[in-house]
C-alpha cells in the first residue's frame, strides 16, 4: 500500500503545499503544478454509491442530497438490504367451502447484514412489494418553520442582489447578465427591467410582499426530568451512541428502538479547473461506473517521476549512495538536470528551513479572462502562496550531468534490446537505463545533529525541459516552445521501520502455533 | 498423525485435504470443507450433526499454556447445525446449536456459545464468558445485542454441498464400525 | 518506493505458457473451472474454490499467501446457487484475505487480512484498506477507499489510480522472480 500512496517523495505545488506526484495536476496553459487545494472543484455528476444511479442536480437538491431508494443502517451505517419473508395467512372460511383456505404472502422489510438491525425494530410495517421506494418517512416537526425561513431568506437574497445590480448598473455600462445564476430566477426579471417593462411583483420597492415570519421566542419553561431518572438503572444496550444520534439530526433519538433508516448520502464526481486560467484540468466521464476521463492533466503524465529504489541505511558523517529511479511519462523526450536550492535565485535558505514564495503570475490579467467564453466568466479567489516548510536534516550531493530521457513508449516493455549504448552515460552516475527510465546514483549525508531513528529529509530541484506546445487545431504546427521547469523535490528516507509494518494479523500467533504442530 | 480415532458418521462429508488429529467425532450430515483443521490434543472433540465447517477453520482443543497437568481431559462439544465460516478459530469447550461464526472470528478458551448466536466477521472474543442465546457480536469493538431474527437455516446450502463436493474432492471415509450401524 | 525483488523457489512454482505463476502449495479446487487469463500470480497456501462456481481472473492479478477466493452463494426459495466470480485486470489481493465478492472490477487493491462479504461488488479503481470487514452486498464505487468494520468510505483515490495499479501489478510481476540458486 505504501507503493500506492507514495509518501516518500513529495513535490512542492505552485501554491506551496507538499504533495506526492500522484495527487498533483499540471496546468498546460499556465505551465505550473496545481494541487487539490489550489484548483476549483466543480460538481460534475451526482450519484448514489449503492445503486449507482445518476441524479440531476435539481433532483438531488430536492432530495437533500440523499438517494430515494437506498438506505443506511441507523445502527452501524452499513447499507440496508431488502429481505423477503413468506408469511402464510389463514383466510376465514368463505361461504360454500368448509375448510379455511391458506395463502402465502411475501413480505419485504429492510435488514442490515452487519448488525442485523431490521425495519421491524423501528416498527415500520412490512411491505408487500419489493420496490425500493415508498418506505415510510418520518415527519420532521419543524418542516413548516424551516421552509418559511428558507422562503424568507430567499427573498432577502434576491433583494440584496437587485440592489447591488442596480448600483453596478448605474456605475458601469451595459454588461452581460448571464453570470447571475439561475438559482433565484433572476434572468427573466432582469430582462424585463432592461426592456423597460415594469418590474414583476418582486420589485425592490414593495416591502409588502415580504412574508411574515414569527421570530423564535426563548422560553424559560423546561420539561422537568422524569421521577425515575435517578432510580431507574440505565440499560446501555438500549441507548444510542452519539454517531447514531447525529446520523438522524432531526430526530436525535435516545433509544435504539426509535432509530429510523437513513437515506443514503449521495456521492459526486468532480471536475477540476485551474483558478487562474480557468481551463479545465480534469473532467471525468459522466457515468458513475466509468473510470474514463474526457480530460486529465495529472502531473503523473507530465512531470518526470522520481522514486526511491531501496531502503538504505545511513551512517553518521559518511556519504551513502542513494539510488533514484527517474522515468519520463511524457510523449516527448526530456532533459533533466539537478540543482541545489542555493543555485536558484528565488529561494532563500534560512536556517535549514527553505522559505520561498512563488512570484504571482501577472501575465494573466483580467483581459485574458474576459476573452473566454461567458460561461467561464466566473471569478475564483486565487489561493495565496504559502511557505514551504520542510525541515531538511541531510545533504544530498547532486551529479553535475544532464540526463536525456526518451519519450514514454508502451511497446518498449516487450522490447528486449538494450538501448543504453545510444547514450553516452557516465556509468558512475547512471547505473541503469531502459526505455524512458534511468537509475541515477546520488549520495546523501545526514546532518550531525540528527537523532537516532529520525527520518532523513533532503531536498533539491529537478530542472527539466518541457515541450509546452499544446496541440490544438487552431494553433500553427511546428512552433516549438521548450521551457525549463523547476520542480522542488523533497524526499524523506525512512530509517526506522514504521510501526504499521510490525503489526501482524490477529490470527497470526495461532497459525504459527499450528505450523509448529503440523510440521 | 493418528487418524484411527477419527469417527465420521454416515452422511457426513469430510474432504481429504482436511487436517484432523486426535480423538475427533464428526456427526452425520456435517460438511467439512478442504483445508479445515481439527485438532484434539487435550481431549476429544465431538461435532454434532448438520454443521458446515469451511476452509481455513481451526477447531482446536488444546491444553492451556500454563497448565502442565496432562491428565486434565476436557471434551470440546459442538452441537448441531452450526456454521463455521472461512478462517474462524475455535478454542472454546462448548458450542450449542444453530450458531454462526463468521469469517475470521475467534472464540477463545472458556467462551460458551448457547443457541442461535452470531459472531460477526473479524470479532475476537478472548475473555471467558457465556453468551446468552441469540446474541450477536459485531463490529470492531465486539458490540453485543440480542437479535430477534434467528440465523438462517443452512439446510439448502448443505444439500447443495453434499451433491457438489464429492464430484471434486476425495472424501475421508467413515470408519467401518459406524458405517455398519448407520445405513438401514 | 520502487518494489524490491521477491524471490521464490523455482521448484515450488509452475509457470504456464501464458505467464501465470502458480504455487504448488495452493489448493485450487475444481481447477477446470478456473480461468487465469495470463501473468497471474497465485502464491502459496491460497485457496481458490472453483468447485463451487467458476472463477475467472483478468491479466496481472496477484493472489497473495493464505488468501481465499470463494464464489458467493445466494439462497432462493427452492435452493442455493453459487455465483461465478469475475475478477478484472490488475487486481491485488493481500495476504490472509477472504474474498466472497460477486464481481471485482479492474485496478482494485484489496489489503491484508480483509474479509469481503458475500456478493459484494467492487467497482474499477477501488481500494479496500487492511483489516477491513466488508459486510455482504456492499457496493464499493470507483475511486473510493473503504476501511473499518463495517467497511465504510474512508477516503478517495487519486484520479490516476488506473496507471498506479497497472504499474504496481506489472512491476510486482516483474519483481517476482525465481531465486538464483
Amino acid at each position: 500500500m505504501a507503493h500506492l500512496s507514495q509518501q516518500d517523495v513529495l513535490i512542492a505545488c505552485s501554491c506551496g503545499s507538499l504533495r506526492p506526484l500522484i495527487k498533483l495536476y499540471f496546468c498546460r496553459h499556465c505551465i505550473v503544478l496545481r494541487c487539490g487545494y489550489c484548483v476549483s472543484q466543480e460538481v460534475d455528476s451526482i450519484y448514489c454509491s449503492n445503486c449507482l444511479e445518476n441524479l440531476a442536480s435539481s433532483e438531488a437538491k430536492l432530495k437533500k442530497n440523499r438517494c430515494g431508494a437506498c438506505f443506511d443502517c441507523p445502527c452501524c451505517f452499513h447499507t440496508l438490504t431488502i429481505r423477503a419473508t413468506t408469511i402464510s395467512r389463514i383466510n376465514p372460511p368463505v361461504d360454500g367451502s368448509p375448510t379455511p383456505s391458506k395463502t402465502s404472502v411475501k413480505n419485504y422489510y429492510l435488514s442490515c447484514f452487519f448488525c442485523r438491525w431490521t425495519s421491524r425494530d423501528a416498527k415500520i410495517p412490512d411491505k408487500l412489494t419489493a420496490t425500493s421506494s415508498n418506505w415510510p418517512e418520518h415527519e420532521n416537526t419543524y418542516t413548516a418553520r424551516i421552509s418559511s425561513l428558507i422562503e424568507y431568506f430567499k427573498i432577502i437574497t434576491l433583494r440584496e442582489r437587485l440592489e447591488k445590480e442596480n448600483r453596478m448598473f448605474l456605475h458601469s455600462s451595459r454588461r452581460g447578465y448571464q453570470h447571475f445564476s439561475e438559482k433565484f430566477g433572476l434572468t427573466a426579471m432582469l430582462a424585463r427591467k432592461r426592456a423597460g417593462l415594469p418590474p414583476l411583483s418582486l420589485g425592490r420597492d414593495d416591502t409588502s410582499t415580504l412574508p411574515h415570519i414569527a421570530p423564535s421566542i426563548a422560553s424559560e419553561h423546561v420539561e422537568p426530568l422524569p421521577d425515575d431518572v435517578f432510580t431507574e438503572a440505565i440499560d446501555i444496550v438500549k441507548l444510542t451512541s452519539l454517531p447514531q444520534r447525529f446520523g438522524i439530526p432531526d430526530l436525535q433519538p435516545e433509544l435504539i428502538s426509535n432509530l429510523f433508516p437513513i437515506h443514503k448520502q449521495l456521492f459526486i464526481k468532480r471536475s477540476q479547473r485551474c483558478r487562474s486560467c480557468l481551463h479545465n484540468i480534469f473532467k471525468p466521464e459522466y457515468g458513475p461506473a466509468s473510470i474514463k476521463f474526457k480530460l486529465h492533466l495529472a502531473a503523473y503524465y507530465y512531470v518526470p517521476e522520481i522514486r526511491l529504489m531501496e531502503k538504505i541505511k545511513l551512517k553518521r558523517r559518511q556519504y551513502t549512495h542513494l539510488m533514484l529511479k527517474i522515468s519520463n511519462p511524457a510523449q516527448i523526450s526530456t532533459q533533466i538536470q539537478f540543482l541545489q536550492f542555493e543555485d536558484v535565485t528565488d529561494i532563500v535558505q534560512n536556517n535549514e528551513v527553505f522559505n520561498f514564495e512563488e512570484k504571482k503570475d501577472d501575465s494573466i490579467d483580467t483581459k485574458s479572462i474576459t476573452n473566454l467564453a461567458p460561461i467561464q466568466k466566473k471569478t475564483y479567489p486565487l489561493e495565496k502562496s504559502r511557505r514551504i516548510t520542510f525541515k531538511t536534516n541531510g545533504k544530498i550531493n547532486l551529479p553535475d550531468v544532464i540526463i536525456s530521457l526518451p519519450a514514454r513508449d508502451d511497446t518498449a516493455e516487450y522490447d528486449e534490446a538494450n538501448d543504453s549504448d545510444m547514450y553516452q552515460d557516465n556509468p558512475s552516475v547512471i547505473v541503469w537505463r531502459k526505455g524512458n527510465k534511468v537509475i541515477v546514483k546520488f549520495s546523501v549525508i545526514p546532518n550531525n545533529d540528527v537523532e537516532d531513528n529520525e527520518d532523513i529529509k533532503i531536498g533539491f530541484i529537478m530542472r527539466y525541459s518541457y515541450h509546452g506546445k499544446i496541440i490544438s487545431p487552431l494553433e500553427q504546427k511546428g512552433n516549438k516552445d521548450i521551457r525549463l521547469l523547476d520542480i522542488k523535490i523533497f524526499i524523506s528516507i525512512r530509517v526506522c521501520i514504521s510501526p504499521t509494518e510490525l503489526l501482524t494479523s490477529g490470527n497470526y500467533q495461532i497459525r504459527t502455533y499450528l505450523g509448529k504442530l503440523m510440521s | 498423525m493418528s487418524k484411527s480415532e477419527v469417527k465420521i458418521y454416515h452422511g457426513a462429508i469430510v474432504c481429504k485435504e482436511t487436517k484432523i488429529r486426535g480423538d475427533v467425532t464428526i456427526g452425520s450430515m456435517t460438511i467439512v470443507h478442504p483445508c479445515a483443521t481439527i485438532i484434539a490434543d487435550a481431549g476429544p472433540i465431538v461435532i454434532g450433526d448438520g454443521n458446515i465447517i469451511e476452509e481455513q477453520v481451526v477447531i482446536i482443543n488444546r491444553l492451556p499454556e500454563n497448565s502442565q497437568n496432562k491428565d486434565d481431559i476436557s471434551t470440546l462439544r459442538i452441537g448441531n447445525n452450526n456454521v463455521f465460516e472461512v478462517g474462524c478459530i475455535v478454542e472454546t469447550s462448548s458450542i450449542g446449536d444453530n450458531n454462526v461464526l463468521e469469517c475470521k472470528s475467534y472464540i477463545g478458551p472458556g467462551i460458551k456459545l448457547g443457541v442461535g448466536c452470531v459472531i460477526g466477521a473479524g470479532c475476537r472474543l478472548t475473555l471467558p464468558e457465556t453468551l446468552p442465546d441469540n446474541t450477536l457480536v459485531y463490529g470492531k469493538n465486539c458490540i453485543r445485542k440480542i437479535i430477534s431474527d434467528k440465523p438462517p437455516n443452512q439446510n439448502l446450502q448443505r444439500e447443495f454441498l453434499t451433491k457438489v463436493l464429492p464430484n471434486y474432492h476425495h472424501l475421508k471415509k467413515s470408519k467401518t464400525a459406524i458405517m455398519q450401524i448407520a445405513p438401514q | 518506493m520502487e518494489l524490491q525483488d521477491m524471490y521464490y523457489n523455482k521448484s515450488e512454482y509452475v509457470e504456464t505458457a501464458s505467464g501465470n505463476k502458480v504455487s504448488r502449495q495452493t489448493v485450487l479446487c475444481g481447477s477446470q473451472n478456473i480461468i487465469l487469463v495470463g501473468k497471474v500470480i497465485v502464491q502459496s497456501d491460497a485457496i481458490v474454490r472453483a468447485d463451487l462456481a467458476n472463477v475467472r481472473t483478468g491479466r496481472y492479478c496477484i493472489i497473495s499467501k493464505n488468501s481465499v477466493i470463494r464464489p458467493p452463494y445466494k439462497k432462493f426459495s427452492h435452493g442455493v446457487a453459487f455465483f461465478p466470480m469475475r475478477i478484472g485486470d490488475h487486481v491485488f489481493i493481500g495476504e490472509n484475505s477472504v474474498v466472497n465478492a460477486a464481481d471485482i472490477g479492474s485496478y482494485v487493491y484489496i489489503g491484508k487480512n480483509v474479509v469481503i462479504g458475500r456478493r459484494c461488488i467492487l467497482k474499477d479503481c477501488s481500494m479496500i484498506d487492511d483489516n477491513t470487514i466488508l459486510p455482504p452486498e456492499t457496493v464499493v464505487p470507483s475511486f473510493t477507499k473503504y476501511g473499518g468494520s463495517p467497511g465504510l468510505c474512508i477516503g478517495e483515490l487519486p484520479e490516476c489510480t488506473q496507471e498506479l495499479m497497472t504499474d504496481y501489478t506489472r512491476s510486482y510481476y516483474q519483481h517476482f522472480i525465481p531465486s538464483r540458486n
